[in-house]
């Protein structure tokens, strides 16, 4: 955040250069990726139209349409070719029709010429041959030719029999009956009569018969025409090859077929009818064409495969688009929870090169040091050359260096107590690149330090003092009672004397016990004047307001607490006037008292644990203060009592700890009394009262 | 050094009460020595027991009282005492150390006769304490003439005579020839007088007529 919040001001030229030098050279990868991402901004301002919905509907468009364009491009051309095939085919079998047709009527002239030519040459029956093997030979299909002569009464057919036609001429020769009918057929129509039938060994034959009538005679010539030789003869091999030709009859069965090994695949088939004559033959072709392919061809095959590569580019692109925005998202959300990391981490966190200078700093340690980071980047540290030296020895054993503590400068002028630890950064190559530095101000810390050392300084001295009172006073009272005793006795001894009558004064036993006794009075005076002393030297009792001693004692009483969250509450009457008291030996004396109470809590649950300072004028007494300490811990036994009241002042700790009686001997030397009961909610509560500065 | 004189006091009884075995010995001889008998206690629990159950014979007295004694502190006794009822003619005198004069000063206030200051304990203790003696049976008397002059005014004028004449150091006898009655009348009357005035001798008449 630091960096993009700075780049709004940053200066041009010189500054701008080194930015992006750094930038360039790498010299830290942090900053390289913030860099990065403020100048990919420009870019990503251009490109932000295709984010949202968008992003997503055009790449699958452009795909969806490419497949589209290219399945309807494929679709069409197979229904062009497909009505190729079938135009083909139809005109090719109406062609092939027209060839049957023409061989059909060629035949029939050529017989009728024949029958008129036998008529006209006198019936010359080598004539007859002669022309009808002429015929045969140019229609290879025609089996036999005959000429039908009508007698009247001796059915004696005159039968003449082709040369080359020999297999067909036998079978037909046995036909008699037929060609009979077939001439019947002629007869009666007074023309042409055709006849189909099928033979069962040789497939289906025509009979064509023609007559002219040219005289009284009766005279028909009848030709056999295989249909099997007839298609032979009549389609060319290029076209049967491909197409399965049969000729039907208009029931469907199958009179002869072109080639017997061709077989149509029936996708292109064609029926056509074949009038000649009376007769109608339907010929049908069925192309050995499959449907035509959807990719017909390599050409083809080559634009479809484009449009697939096209397609999968686009798609890869997307892809690829998508995975970097995602990326960049993840990137820019990383940097913004590092940012937000390193705003709100209150530790100072620095960079610099190996040369001191600093390359990068974060929003704490701007902070730290009340500087802008445009104000710190590419300064050089201050007291670098220890710090650096002394990183550098550890840097290479690559262990984080322990704490370094140093004296930094605020902007203001302030010093800042600051602990270091440094860690070298490496690039690729290992090489040492610079440091990095995690700065703590550890200046409160160091005040709050002396603060405690001070106060432990102050007390140290008080609990000598008070030790030494409460020694002396030991003393005092113990070396007051046989001091007493002497004195007595002495003064006994002299009276007795003086009672044996004359001059008992001057007598040398008496003088002796006046000075025995003075010197024993000697002594007590000096025990009085050490008294004197350290009393002279103890507390000065003034006016101290106890409110605001205990407000700023209250943070020295949460660095005894064993936890920071510990429960204190203050419960003060701020109508409470000052009181009179020793400033340190009441602080001592609460001090005290709260260590006691956190120590008596110290197994409780924490959430349990609560310390209560309150203050408060009693009701009968306006004049004087009551402070007391609660805790909520298992409370004292009456021993406590026993302790407080006792008479006899001991040194030695008790089960008390030396607490209670510093706090005793504290508040006796401030014509105070320590005073224990049990708090309400079970605890230990311990008060004391003091004199308010009113009375008189 | 002057000679002090003889201070034998007649009524007062002097109790010492202090833990310390040596003081009450030393200051025993020192009492001694003046001619003051003092008795010592080392409870002050004990004395104050011995106190409330009347074992003690009623009369003035001083009580030099210890002020610091475990278990009880003569400020402690002092005050229970005080509970107890402390007649006029009982005084208390604290021994204490330099300090707790801050203290006795305050006892003082409360209604103690006086303090002395350990370890200074020579004749001006004794002076004190028989100060204090003398102050007890001053009370003592005048309270006892109170007394008297309620009971007094009961007795007859015969009473009244043979008082006088006993006081004078008279024999029944000798009162009897006097007043012209018989030696009998006059027994009968003094034995009279002695029970309207709870004595026992004709020393004890002395002082009450003495107003």
């Amino acid at each position: 955040m630091a960096r993009i919040a700075g780049k709004k001001n940053r200066p041009t030229g010189r500054c701008q250069r080194e930015r992006w030098h750094r930038l360039l050279f790498g010299v830290n990868e942090g900053q390289c990726i913030s860099e990065i991402l403020a100048k990919s901004e420009c870019f990503l301002r251009l490109r932000s139209f295709t984010s949202g919905p968008l992003r997503l509907v055009i790449p699958l468009g452009v795909i969806c349409f490419i497949v589209a364009v290219t399945g309807a491009l494929l679709l069409v051309s197979q229904n062009l070719e497909h009505a190729r095939q079938e135009r083909q085919l139809v005109s090719d079998t109406l062609w092939a029709e027209q060839a049957v047709i023409f061989e059909l009527q060629r035949v029939v002239e050529a017989l009728q010429s024949l029958e008129r030519d036998y008529a006209l040459s006198s019936q010359s029956e080598k004539y007859f041959h002669v022309r009808a093997a002429a015929i045969m030979q140019r229609s290879p299909e025609i089996g036999r030719i005959l000429l039908w002569q009508d007698h009247g009464d001796n059915d004696k057919p005159y039968v003449m029999m082709s040369e080359g036609g020999g297999g067909a001429g036998d079978v037909h020769a046995t036909n008699d009956n037929e060609m009979r009918t077939a001439a019947r057929k002629a007869e009666t129509l007074r023309g042409l009569g055709v006849s189909v039938f099928q033979d069962a060994n040789h497939g289906a034959y025509m009979l064509l018969a023609v007559t002219t009538f040219a005289d009284s005679t009766r005279q028909v010539v009848v030709a056999s025409v295989s249909l099997d030789k007839l298609l032979a003869s009549t389609i060319p091999w290029w076209f049967a090859h491909q197409t399965q030709l049969t000729l039907e009859d208009f029931e469907g069965n199958v009179l002869a077929t072109r080639d017997p090994h061709v077989f149509g695949k029936s996708v292109y088939t064609h029926r056509l009818a074949a009038p000649f004559a009376d007769q109608t033959l339907y010929l049908d072709a069925n192309s050995t064409l499959g449907p035509p392919s959807l990719i017909p061809n390599v050409l083809t095959l080559a634009v479809v495969g484009m449009s697939i590569l096209l397609a999968w580019t686009v798609y890869a692109l997307w892809r690829d688009l998508a995975w970097r925005t995602m990326a960049e998202k993840r990137l820019r959300s990383q940097q913004a929870f590092r940012e937000a990391m390193e705003a709100s981490t209150i530790t100072g966190m620095r960079a610099t090169d190996t040369a001191g200078v600093i390359t990068y700093v974060n929003q704490a340690y701007c902070s730290m040091l009340g500087r802008s980071p445009d104000e710190l980047i590419g300064t050089r540290i201050e007291g670098s050359r220890g710090e650096l030296t002394g990183c550098d020895a550890k840097a290479e054993a690559g262990a984080v260096q322990k704490a370094l503590e140093i004296r930094l400068t605020r902007s203001d002028g302030a010093p800042i107590d600051v602990a270091i630890f440094e860690a070298p950064m490496r690039d690729v190559t290992g090489a040492i690149s610079g440091y990095m530095a995690s700065v703590l101000d550890v200046t409160e810390q160091k005040r709050n330090a002396s603060l405690l050392s001070a106060q432990n300084e102050r007390v140290n001295r008080l609990s000598r003092l008070i030790t030494m009172g409460e020694m002396t006073s030991a003393l005092a009272h113990e070396m007051n009672q046989p001091l007493t005793a002497i004195n007595s006795y002495l003064s006994a001894g002299k009276n007795l004397l003086e009672a044996t009558g004359h001059d008992a004064e001057h007598s040398e036993a008496y003088q002796m016990l006046e000075k025995a006794r003075y010197q024993a009075e000697r002594a007590g005076l000096v025990i009085r004047r050490i008294r004197q002393f350290v009393h002279k030297s103890g507390p000065v009792p003034g006016p101290v307001d106890m409110t605001q001693l205990i407000t700023e004692l209250l943070p020295l009483v949460r660095l005894q607490a064993p936890r920071p969250d510990s429960d204190i509450v203050l419960d003060l009457d701020a109508a409470c006037p000052s009181v009179i008291g020793d400033r340190v030996l009441l602080e001592q004396v609460l001090l005290n008292l709260t260590r006691n109470a956190f120590e008596a809590m110290a197994t409780w649950p924490s959430a349990d644990q609560r310390v209560i300072i309150a203050m408060r004028s009693p009701e009968d007494d306006q004049q004087s203060v009551v402070i007391e300490v609660q805790d909520s811990g298992p409370g004292l036994g009456e021993e406590a009592n026993t302790i407080l009241s006792s008479s006899f002042t001991s040194t030695k700790a008790d089960g008390m700890g030396l607490g209670l009686s510093v706090c005793r001997t504290a508040l006796e030397l401030l014509d105070s009394r320590l005073v224990y009961a049990k708090s309400p909610a079970g605890g230990a509560s311990f008060q004391f009262r003091l004199r308010s500065t009113s009375v008189q | 050094m002057t000679t002090h004189e003889k201070s034998q006091s007649k009524g007062a009884r002097l109790y010492l009460v202090d833990d310390d075995e040596f003081i009450r010995d030393s200051l025993g001889a020192l009492f001694r020595s003046r001619n003051v008998s003092s008795e010592g206690f080392a409870d002050p629990r004990q004395f104050l027991a011995l106190w409330r159950t009347g074992g003690m014979k009623d009369g003035p007295a001083v009580f030099l009282l210890d002020v610091r004694m475990p278990g009880m502190s003569g400020f402690e006794l002092f005050e229970h005492l005080k509970k107890l009822g402390l007649p006029a003619h009982n005084l208390v005198i604290f021994l204490t150390a330099h300090g707790e004069i801050s203290m006795a000063v305050e006892a003082i206030k409360a209604g103690a006769y006086d303090f002395l200051e350990k370890p200074f304990s020579d004749n001006r203790l004794v002076d004190k304490v028989i100060a204090g003696m003398r102050h007890a049976e001053t009370v003592f008397a005048s309270e006892e003439r109170d007394r008297l002059q309620a009971n007094g005014e009961a007795l007859t004028v015969r009473e009244l005579e043979i008082a006088e004449r006993i006081v004078a150091g008279k024999t029944n006898k000798v009162i009897a020839e006097e007043l012209f009655i018989s030696v009998r009348t006059v027994e009968v009357h003094r034995a009279k007088l002695f029970y309207k005035l709870n004595i026992k001798s004709a020393v004890e008449l002395v002082p009450l007529l003495k107003k």
